[in-house]
């Protein structure tokens, strides 16, 4: 992947994980880069995913909500269907 | 793999609910634990975003559900198909216009279900069942 806004990166895989990406990226006809660059993208989004959807979990009973916020979006919806 | 689409009453209900039915927060956890799909009317973002600026939500957790949602679900904007949809919806139904479009939001994603605390979105039977919270 050759790309004018490709950040360099260096790392170091184990040499099994090495050889599974070389050989998933020649199966695949990809190079170790674009193959490297799509899996850390699902994985990070992954990550990101689950973190934000426990964090709102963790805010459930916690969270001030106007216990008349349900009738401000019922009024809201109202609005837009006045003559 | 089952999708749910999900209205903007369902995480106004979301944070106080930690007792009680406690349905939408299960469906959520579902839903974050990767059993099944979310799908969401942007319109739902520009509401809870309303309703934040209101004071009807925390500011801070409406920031946190205005990331997580997109971050969990498929997020919809309205297009013509949508709109189109959700026009005949209304009149035939004779249901508010937000209603509508996110009727027709999960009817084109192909939802099974709908859930939503709207009374006025349980006048559609088909083949998207509406769940009232």
């Amino acid at each position: 992947m050759l790309c004018s806004y490709c950040m360099r990166l260096t790392i170091h895989l184990p040499d099994d994980l090495a050889r599974l990406l070389k050989q998933t990226a020649l199966n695949e006809g990809k190079s170790m880069s674009a193959l490297t660059a799509e899996a850390l993208a699902l994985y990070l989004r992954e990550r990101r995913r689950r973190a934000l959807g426990l964090k709102v979990l963790e805010r459930a009973g916690k969270a001030p909500v106007d216990p008349k916020a349900l009738e401000a979006l019922e009024e809201g919806r109202r609005e837009l269907d006045r003559p | 793999m089952s999708l749910t689409a999900l209205d903007t009453g369902f995480f106004v209900r979301l944070p106080v609910h930690l007792q009680g039915d406690g349905r939408a927060v299960d469906r959520w956890r579902a839903l974050v634990e990767g059993e099944g799909e979310g799908v969401v009317s942007g319109l739902s973002l520009v509401e809870l975003l309303r309703l934040s600026l209101k004071g009807a939500i925390g500011r801070e957790d409406a920031g946190l559900l205005l990331d997580a949602i997109p971050a969990v679900c498929r997020v919809v904007w309205p297009d013509w198909t949508v709109g189109e949809r959700s026009a005949r919806l209304s009149h035939g139904l004779a249901l508010p216009l937000v209603d509508a479009l996110v009727l027709a939001t999960a009817l084109e994603a192909g939802a099974e279900e709908l859930w939503t605390t709207d009374a006025h979105l349980t006048a559609y039977e088909g083949r998207t069942r509406v769940v009232r919270l």
